[in-house]
């Protein structure tokens, strides 16, 4: 027993070296690697933690990334803008990003991006997985870090045991990005355009009815926080529903959201429904604008925030 | 407590260095109430259920061995036997049965009656379904029917067996533990061996790789599409169920080997269930290889209890046998009509090799062994993802939609979802394959169990880096925890 224990501890001992040896080894290798990178989805987060100082900050999905173009919205509002939108996340990020960029920032105007059924989340668990995994690299940043704590603590415990978690599920990208198979547009200000049309026939025959899940408390909760957040540090907030092609379910949900946001003395605007963007030539596919149809939207927005 | 969580690799560790630490005569008292806890950490009021079954079941085993008059050991194991069967029925099929046969009747009271207006509505109950139910059950049947033939002796030390019903590794989806194979093990204590923890252990890290980096990976992917089958096409939805199928083998084949490490761990050899089913060269063979544990609890107390008491009919006794079995198994895994399609497609095929085994054995023998290996295993897996189909889906409806979107081979290039999704689930795939491949082919080659050090230890933190790196950390649960 006494030799079998003395075994087991030596054994454990080593591994333990090995382990702790290969995990920072690797985790300072990928680090690297990750702040390197100059474009594409992580960089936006990194962009967003740490300098967008601009006037006019984007929030939102991929639908605020593919369809916001910050040059015509410079040109004709005279404000410096960056869009910080990244694909597949919602609420609870931009919550966490908005805080973060308060501390060393104060925009004149957030431009924050809603889905038509933006409180539809599948589960809540979705919408912090996604939030999790973008911002666990940036784990020092004590915003960060307290969001993430309060949703997964099991994630802060990982991220200080083994360097390479917070790199979790980024791997491809990181290495896709450096090493040029991934590439994203430069010196677009974070607007990721996206070119021509893959709208098939079916699409256009019957866009249909996309029904979505019952709306979701907390979904809800995170909408008002992040605007709370913002009417306490007295910046405006400018709520858009950007053009959609398919009928997405639930009335109730823009309506609320309307409700909440003028409640806080904000704008409101939706576009899903607008007549000038039914042209199905100005769609990527049936929820993302084309580089054209952005160019047009962001053009009406522009002049929409000017007008009022 | 899921085994992919923090709370259960807190409570393990407690539960494994204070084992060692007690004198053996007491360590099954501390896994006794390392398993209560286990049990009602997740479900505190419902142990009070499966308390219940292992009473009777006890009682039932004791007076079964101690009467003397056969008649009255029969009643006493039937009642047994009913006692079980009744739990099972009200707490998990009682809603099933209530919704079909209203449904019967009420087609029945439209057809004949036209009076379609006055539909019947179906008693329902609002039953919370205890934590492995169908493992607890299944196992008390397996005792008894063990004890009233006289195979096995009734257990005399009632904590034994609860901690044989009860034993948290493989309470919630088993293996299904026969009680000549476990009981033994609780009555010797055990020593600290280095040697079975580092085996334990080995098992455990595996069975978490394919469970955080295949099969959580997987999902992301197959319930994206699945969420929204009806706007796929038919390659989509066919290469959906491909992954499903590797889904579900990585999902249970991971939770089993989790199972297996935990007990190695504390000293327990428990049944293994899998036995790289995928390269089964027949559906046969592939039910020998697959959720093993059940499908020989299926043979040894359906199948030939049916062969045998209906050995008159000549060869369709074993058939008629077959097909019983498979939609009883297919509907263990839960009350849907979904479950017994997927039972009935196994019985139908099993039918089919049984009747054509001789032109079969003649065919082989025109062939050259690795064209036979190729066809066999293609169409044996093939036919497993297509059956799964049903087993997967909500709905018999909804399996039929989507087996109808494959067949009608609709235009359109396969949906790829999120890129790096894929590319770290292609990663696991493929060396959950590679290794089986070699454990099946090459059996000398090792990895994880290799003689060297340098070698396994490199092994064991390449694995552990790769968990970290690409495993999905949402503590998702098990697929077979909800059977």
């Amino acid at each position: 027993m006494k030799s079998n224990l003395i075994k087991a501890v030596k054994s454990l001992a080593i591994f333990i070296l090995i382990l702790f040896i290969a995990d920072r080894a690797i985790g300072y290798f990928i680090e690297k690697l990750y702040f390197k990178q100059k474009t594409g989805d992580l960089y936006q987060t990194t962009y967003a933690i740490k300098q967008a100082k601009q006037k006019i900050l984007i929030f939102g999905a991929s639908r605020a990334m593919h369809q916001y173009v910050p040059d015509i919205l410079e040109q004709k509002l005279h404000k410096s803008v960056y869009n910080l939108g990244r694909d597949g996340r919602n609420m609870i990020y931009h919550y966490t990003v908005f805080s973060q960029v308060l501390t060393y920032s104060h925009p004149d105007l957030i431009i924050i991006d809603v889905l038509p059924n933006e409180y539809s989340w599948k589960t809540r668990k979705e919408g912090e997985d996604g939030m999790i995994s973008a911002l666990l690299p940036y784990i020092d940043y004590p915003e960060v870090k307290a969001d993430i704590g309060q949703i997964r603590r099991s994630d802060i415990i990982l991220s200080g045991i083994f360097k390479t978690y917070a790199y979790n599920s980024n791997l491809a990208q990181i290495f896709g990005y450096n090493f040029g198979v991934l590439t994203a547009s430069k010196n677009k200000k974070g607007y990721e355009p996206l070119y021509g049309t893959k709208l098939t026939v079916a699409d256009l025959l019957a866009p249909g009815l996309i029904n979505m899940p019952e709306m979701n408390e907390e979904a809800r909760n995170y909408f008002k926080a992040f605007l709370n957040k913002a009417k306490e540090n007295n910046i405006k907030v400018c709520v858009v529903v950007s053009p959609v092609l398919p009928v997405i379910g639930s009335k109730n949900c823009i309506s609320d959201m309307r409700r909440i946001t003028e409640g806080y003395g904000f704008k409101f605007y939706d576009f899903s429904k607008t007549g000038a963007f039914a042209d199905n030539s100005l769609y990527y596919d049936q929820f993302h604008l084309n580089d054209k149809g952005a160019t047009d939207f962001t053009g009406d927005l522009a002049d929409t925030l000017l007008a009022k | 407590m899921l085994f992919n969580s923090f709370e259960f690799i807190a409570f393990f560790t407690i539960i494994a260095l204070i084992y060692y630490l007690l004198p053996k005569s007491l360590q099954w008292i501390w896994l006794l109430i390392g398993s209560i806890f286990f049990y009602m950490y997740s479900q505190l009021a419902l142990i009070i259920i499966p308390l219940s079954i292992i009473i009777i079941t006890y009682l039932c085993g004791y007076y079964i061995e101690k009467s003397a008059v056969e008649k009255r050991k029969k009643y006493i194991y039937l009642a047994g036997i009913i006692a079980n069967i009744s739990f099972l029925l009200l707490l998990k099929y009682f809603n099933f049965f209530s919704l079909t046969l209203t449904s019967i009747f009420n087609s029945v009271n439209t057809a004949f009656f036209k009076s379609a207006e006055q539909t019947n509505h179906p008693f329902l109950l609002n039953l919370a379904v205890p934590l492995g139910i169908s493992y607890i059950t299944f196992q008390a049947m397996g005792y008894l029917i063990e004890v009233y033939r006289g195979t096995h002796p009734a257990e005399k030390n009632f904590g034994h067996f609860i901690t044989y019903l009860l034993f948290f590794p493989k309470i919630v989806a088993g293996p299904v533990e026969r009680a000549h194979h476990f009981l033994p093990q609780i009555k010797t204590g055990k020593s600290f061996d280095y040697d079975t923890i580092v085996l334990g252990l080995r098992l455990m890290l595996w069975g978490f790789f394919k469970k955080l980096v295949i099969a959580d990976r997987l999902e992301l992917y197959n319930s994206s599409v699945l969420d929204n089958y009806s706007h796929h096409n038919s390659i989509t939805l066919a290469f959906t169920a491909v992954l499903c199928a590797i889904q579900l083998y990585a999902d249970f084949s991971g939770y089993t080997d989790i199972a297996l490490g935990l007990a190695k761990v504390l000293g327990f050899d428990l049944t293994p269930n899998f036995n790289r089913p995928f390269f089964s060269k027949s559906i046969t063979e592939f039910w020998r290889k697959w959720h093993i544990s059940l499908s020989k609890w299926f043979l040894d107390y359906v199948y030939t209890g049916v062969t045998i008491s209906l050995r008159d009919w000549g060869k369709w006794s074993p058939i008629f046998a077959l097909n019983i079995t498979f939609i009883l198994l297919g509907l263990w895994h839960g009350p849907n009509w979904t479950f017994v399609i997927f039972g009935m497609l196994q019985g139908l095929a099993l039918t089919l090799e049984f009747l054509t085994r001789k032109s079969r054995k003649k065919l082989r023998e025109k062939l050259p062994v690795a064209v036979n290996t190729l066809v066999g295993v293609f169409i044996t897996f093939g036919y497993f993802c297509f059956s799964l189909i049903f087993f997967r889906a909500n709905s018999v409806k909804q399996a039929l939609t989507i087996i109808g979107k494959i067949f009608q081979a609709s235009k359109g290039s396969i949906f790829i979802g999120s890129v790096s999704t894929m590319f770290y689930a292609i990663i696991g795939v493929t060396i959950l394959f590679i290794t089986e491949y070699f454990q099946e082919n090459h059996p000398k080659f090792l990895l994880i169990n290799n003689r060297h050090r340098i070698v396994r230890h490199a092994t064991y933190v390449t694995l552990i880096l790769l968990i970290i790196l690409f495993g999905v950390f949402n503590e998702s649960q098990f697929i077979y925890f909800k059977f």
